[in-house]
């Protein structure tokens, strides 16, 4: 039980005005982040990254968490009210979330999911509490053989099982691992690929680059495919109805849901690659296939909402664990987190729970408070934050742009890195119009480094010997996992054929004219 | 602003398979200058360990093969996407509006003298300069609106990094 007394301690720890202030401001910041199309919580964070510079770690962690509750939840709300998700993780909210919208339930369907995802929060909180632990004790035996090998197998899991084309995530992957070799040689000293540019010796900073991937990229490919001139259909939403509340049986038939997919959700979440998208779609197939009227999934059934909105709540929760114990990021949102604990001097990885106990529970704590603090704002301010949804993107747009600007040059006061930002806006824009993958750069961005000393590491401890890999067991495991990765792409397809040729089956015995919307595949990126 | 709008599709399939070969074809260059620098640097150092170039040729060898894979793939077969739209990768899309690549691209140069003239007239002037220069290509109908919108919000995002969280954003022109 200690670890719950660690969490409650954690809990405590946090509750003083200027954190509960910090959490306020984070859950609205988020919110209205997350509520403009196009942006999601990756974005977010890293927008908001440099907002958090003049807090103290905890305080900034707490905020972060906080943005990235919020952030999550703002994707809900545009997924529910005009049919544009923030991002992948809640494109599953959409099928029928906008269809509540459409007949007038825009207000249960999104207390419901604020619902869900403060419940998904809860069970999320409570789980990582246990996994992190004993998940950290198990990594702590783990020696740089078995670390790289789990850092090639997070890689690998976000191309073959999130990507849609293993090629072109690979190719992403290895477009951070080339700019994560930029700067000193940590091994020997030398200097690569600075051109002698004093700038560059230290590296290339990760912030512009998730700034410029997530938010100038997304801010381009908007503008580009005419968002700019999107008239929104637009479903009002008031707190003073009295349709506004969820009836006694949205309440019934969302509690399996929840409950099913917040569970789903964290075992999904807390495989390094794995994110919420998966998990919010596997949700809703999984809540579509066990419900007893899947005629009513597509249109406007609450369970095929709550489902998935618990799922990619709670999968963010369990992509804590590989975050906090093994030092890798499970998603692209996790991605910008690593980063700014890395910007404070906190090395995630097995040690940290044990070195820094305080900041890990009071992580772990921010979580739940974050959620908890969402659940009040949302019941009370859904209205507020459904109305920024109407700004225009047009008018949205360059006031992103120059806080992506100016953020990026209050880091290290740096134009060289505004300009690296701005490049890699461009880069990331030709990266989602061809189907690569940001979050697989920014992940091997963020892990190069760590892949880099591990395997120096290992050769050093094998005198250059290869066969270490086999020679333990751990990592010969990891291997077989690695092995079973790259066989996926070549299986996977006939496996996808399979089901869907079953699901067609089984949808035109129940209804002929049922939508099928999972079976399109499986949208790249991750929450 | 002008649109392109989808053209007949043995056009649209002609230059969208053209424009993304381009993008793999610089790629591969760049992947390709990668690798030549890395052959410059030590593979393994003189005590026998990784050397500084052990990596990047790792790379950049693994990536000239798999630029040239995607490169080859994209000038040999229409991608399906391209018949329903190009991939966007998350399916997070609206409705098709066109595309206006050209109100891209005036944006990502306004974007760039934005960065060239930060420092030297200012974070606030040359912010204001940027929001007002977006507003009047994006949102032409309201030009109150948009010099309103274009000062205020520039006063408000120097004001929010300069003094409430004392980022040190560049004066340029200005005496403060």
């Amino acid at each position: 039980m200690d670890v719950f007394v660690d969490l409650g301690q954690g809990i405590l720890a946090l509750l003083t005005v200027q954190n509960v202030l910090l959490l306020a401001a984070g859950v609205m910041i988020g919110m209205v982040v997350g509520v403009i199309p196009g942006l999601g919580p990756s974005a977010g964070l890293a927008i908001l990254l440099p907002l958090t510079f003049g807090l103290d770690p905890t305080g900034a962690i707490i905020m972060l968490a906080a943005v990235y509750y919020g952030a999550m939840y703002g994707g809900t709300i545009t997924s529910v009210l005009i049919n544009t998700p923030g991002e992948s993780a809640t494109v599953a909210s959409t099928f029928d979330g906008y269809p509540l919208a459409r007949q007038g339930r825009a207000g249960p369907a999104l207390v419901i999911a604020a619902v869900a995802s403060f419940v998904a929060g809860t069970v999320g909180a409570v789980l990582i509490s246990i996994a992190a632990p004993v998940t950290a004790a198990v990594a702590s035996s783990f020696g740089p053989p078995e670390l790289f090998l789990v850092v090639i197998a997070g890689l690998l899991t976000l191309i073959v099982v999130v990507g849609r084309n293993w090629l072109l995530g690979a190719l992403s992957a290895l477009i951070g691992f080339a700019l994560a070799t930029v700067g000193v040689d940590i091994g020997g000293g030398a200097q690569r690929y600075t051109f002698g540019s004093t700038e560059l010796i230290n590296g290339i900073d990760f912030i512009p680059v998730a700034i410029g991937l997530f938010g100038i990229g997304e801010i381009l490919h908007t503008l580009w495919r005419g968002g700019h001139l999107e008239r929104l259909g637009y479903f009002a939403v008031g707190a003073g109805s009295r349709g506004f509340w969820p009836t006694r049986q949205d309440v019934r038939e969302s509690r399996g849901p929840i409950l099913r997919g917040s569970l789903l959700g964290f075992a999904v979440g807390t495989a390094p690659g794995a994110g919420a998208t998966v998990a919010s779609l596997m949700s809703y197939t999984l809540e579509k296939s066990v419900s007893r009227t899947p005629e009513r999934f597509g249109k406007g059934a609450m369970a095929g909402l709550a489902g998935p909105e618990a799922a990619n709540n709670a999968a963010s929760a369990g992509a804590m664990v590989p975050l906090l114990t093994l030092g890798i990021p499970g998603s692209a949102s996790t991605a910008v987190l690593i980063g700014g604990f890395l910007m404070w001097g906190l090395q995630p990885g097995p040690l940290l729970m044990e070195q820094n106990p305080e900041f890990a529970w009071g992580l772990i704590a921010s979580m739940y408070l974050g959620n908890v603090m969402l659940l009040l704002v949302n019941v009370f301010c859904i209205p507020v934050f459904a109305s920024i949804a109407r700004v225009p993107f047009r008018m949205l747009a360059p006031v992103i742009i120059l806080l992506c600007v100016a953020g990026t040059y209050s880091v290290n006061g740096s134009i060289v890195e505004v300009a690296i930002m701005l490049a890699c806006g461009v880069l990331g824009f030709f990266m989602r119009r061809y189907g690569m993958s940001p979050a697989a750069m920014v992940i091997a961005l963020v892990l190069g480094p760590l892949a880099e000393e591990t395997l120096r590491q290992t050769m050093i401890i094998s005198g250059g010997d290869f066969t270490i890999f086999v020679h333990r067991p751990t990592s010969l495991v990891l291997l077989v996992v690695i092995a079973v990765l790259v066989l996926l792409p070549t299986v996977l397809p006939r496996i996808r054929r399979a089901v869907t040729a079953r699901i067609a089956t089984l949808g035109g015995r129940r209804s002929p004219t049922e939508h099928e919307h999972v079976g399109g595949g499986t949208p790249g990126g991750s929450g | 602003m002008t649109a392109v709008h989808p053209a007949p599709v043995a056009e649209t399939r002609r230059w969208q398979v053209g424009a993304r070969a381009v993008f793999f074809g610089i790629l591969l260059v760049v992947f390709a200058v990668y690798f030549q620098i890395a052959l410059g640097m030590e593979w393994r150092t003189a005590a026998g360990r990784i050397g500084p170039g052990f990596f990047p040729r790792l790379i950049g060898a693994v990536g000239i093969v798999l630029t040239l894979v995607a490169l080859v793939r994209s000038v040999r077969r229409v991608e399906a996407e391209t018949e329903t739209g190009p991939s966007t990768g998350t399916g997070t899309d609206g409705p098709d509006l066109g595309r206006h690549p050209r109100t891209m691209a005036i944006v990502v140069a306004a974007s760039a003298a934005l960065a060239a003239a930060f420092t030297v007239l200012g974070a606030l002037v040359a912010g204001a300069l940027f929001l007002l220069g977006c507003l009047w290509l994006l949102n032409r109908e309201h030009p109150v609106l948009n010099a309103v919108l274009g000062v205020g919000l520039a006063v408000g995002l120097y004001l929010l990094f300069q003094t409430l969280l004392n980022a040190g954003l560049p004066a340029g022109v200005l005496p403060f």
